[in-house]
């Protein structure tokens, strides 16, 4: 999973191309620098300022469009794409999500999380042995936030995620804000899932702010990406840390993307929960 | 496949499936074996809308500002769920939009609305790329007929947009201002004949007269220098237009001859 430089147990950013510039003027003393595989397979431009940034960051990529859910196989020619972006950029760390980002060729531009039965991880097995054949080493695979869920589940997804890693010695991206999300919506314990998870395959963990929104009677959260990471998340990140140790973690910041020094900010107090978790567990 | 897979796949085709439909129609049905309410599975429809007419918003900003924000999403919305993302990449989706607006009723009066979308794509699409080199006349043969021959090779990268409009100015006039393109007289302005390549500084637009556009069309269209000499002419000198033409680095010296 990690090569182009193994980042520290520290946090990251994700880079986003209004934030390219500052990042190359300022280097900023974060752990690495996180890139959307989509965004550099079109845009030339920011794949040569971000191959530029690589000479002082060590650089993951990380995918939102493979579709590991898909039933009927990934798309050759994305899968192409992307192995080809690894190999350009050597990354520290490799990512994508177990969802679910079309069918047949349409796509959706969102993460929808598959059912949780035997055959959507026969699915999600064969499409991550695949995405790891055409780059040469394993990926983490990101839990996935939820809204919605299905009937006939036949196991939970921290089972799920487990059975995956045993099948295809993938990793896991442990998306902290993701199992806050989920866990709200859909009413299962965060902590329970976390403890859950095999401890040994988490190589990255993704922080992001949930935004809540009315329905109805009850109080949903989203995974909007659209403000600073929120309390309970730090908490669950703080014990995250304590249950498993410290990893590269990574503060991801999408819509209404703020100034760099904010989300530098979000990075340092990534560093200091971190720090101050271990300090307790110790 | 068994049958638990091909299961799975009708869920996944029907959610998708509802995703989409639920962009333009609220009310559209759920996949079965959901267990959520409508509710739940309108936070994904509302993603995909939204993230999607954003996207087509900052490919198509003169059209938005010509149709207006509301026109704009609820268009946005009919084309989504008609002609969604073929691709996971998210810069590479709208090219159908110029088609799709102009077959809408609603935009028959304004018949060059198409084509300032389809000068937008190729700004988008230019934005993407990065700058050609210019190409060192001094490269290409010296010998007359030898030049003649000569095929070049068209950069990818650039394009070429003829409209009956004058959509250059009217997609200027609405990205830097946005107010209306008032003062904007389509009757009197010439039609565009445009190139459309990127720049160091960002994508450029340039105006070409007809002579200098067909002399580009000519070898965009692999024919020879000659033949694309002949068209430039008579009101374009065939020695300048390919000057401008190297410099731009619009094409490169191939080493196939006719």
């Amino acid at each position: 999973m990690t090569r182009g430089g193994t980042p520290a147990s520290r946090a990251g950013i994700g880079l986003r191309a209004p934030h390219v510039e500052a990042v190359a003027r300022l280097r900023p003393p974060v752990a690495f620098l996180e890139i959307h595989a989509e965004n550099v397979m079109a845009d030339l431009r920011l794949r040569q300022a971000v191959l530029a940034l690589r000479r002082d960051h060590p650089v993951a990529v990380h995918g939102v469009g493979m579709s590991l859910g898909a039933p009927e196989g990934i798309d050759g020619g994305h899968l192409a794409r992307f192995a080809a972006i690894v190999s350009l950029f050597d990354p520290c760390l490799v990512s994508e999500h177990l969802a679910l980002a079309g069918t047949h060729g349409v796509f959706v531009n969102d993460l929808l999380p598959p059912p949780m039965t035997r055959a959507a991880l026969d699915a999600a097995s064969a499409n991550v042995a695949r995405v790891q054949d055409a780059i040469g080493r394993p990926i983490l695979v990101e839990n996935p936030s939820r809204y919605i869920a299905w009937e006939g589940d036949e196991m939970d997804e921290a089972q799920f995620l487990s059975a995956l890693v045993a099948r295809t010695g993938c990793g896991l991206l442990c998306d902290v804000n993701n199992i806050h999300v989920s866990a709200h919506n859909l009413g299962f314990d965060a902590l329970a899932y976390l403890a859950a998870l095999p401890h040994a395959a988490i190589g990255e963990i993704h922080l992001a702010g949930a935004t809540e929104e009315r329905l109805g009677n009850e109080t949903l959260l989203i995974d909007a990406h659209a403000e600073p990471v929120g309390d309970p998340v730090w908490a669950l990140y703080a014990q995250s840390v304590a249950l498993f140790g410290p990893r590269p973690t990574l503060v991801e910041w999408d819509a209404g993307l703020p100034p760099l020094d904010v989300l530098l900010a979000e990075a340092a107090k990534a560093d200091r929960v971190a720090g101050a978790a271990l300090s307790s567990a110790a | 496949m068994d049958a638990s897979a091909r299961a799975l796949a009708r869920r996944m085709d029907a959610l998708v499936a509802a995703i989409l439909d639920g962009v333009a129609d609220p009310d559209a049905p759920l996949p079965r074996g959901l267990l959520a309410g409508p509710g739940r599975l309108a936070i994904h429809r509302r993603h995909t809308r939204v993230s999607l007419t954003i996207a087509l918003a900052r490919t198509y900003p003169a059209i938005e500002r010509l149709v207006g924000e509301a026109f704009f999403a609820a268009a946005a919305s009919r084309f989504i769920a008609t002609e969604p993302p073929r691709d996971p990449v998210v810069a590479l989706y709208g090219a159908a939009f110029p088609d799709f607006l102009g077959r809408l009723e609603a935009c028959a009066g304004f018949p060059w609305l198409a084509d300032v979308a389809r000068l937008e794509w190729l700004i988008a699409c230019a934005s993407l790329a990065l700058p050609p080199s210019p190409v060192d006349p001094a490269t290409l043969p010296r010998d007359r007929d030898a030049r003649a021959r000569l095929r070049l090779r068209w950069n990818n990268a650039a394009a070429l947009l003829a409209s009956p409009w004058a959509v250059g100015e009217i997609v200027a006039a609405m990205r830097l201002s946005a107010g209306m393109a008032q003062g904007i007289d389509l009757d009197t302005l010439p039609p565009a004949r445009l190139c459309v390549l990127p720049g160091a500084a960002g994508p450029r637009v340039i105006d070409l007269a007809p002579s200098e556009f067909a002399f580009r069309q000519a070898i965009r269209d692999g024919e020879t220098l000659a033949v694309a000499s002949a068209r430039a002419v008579p009101s374009c000198d065939p020695e300048q237009a390919l000057a401008s033409l190297l410099a731009d680095g619009v094409a490169t010296l191939a080493t196939d001859e006719a």
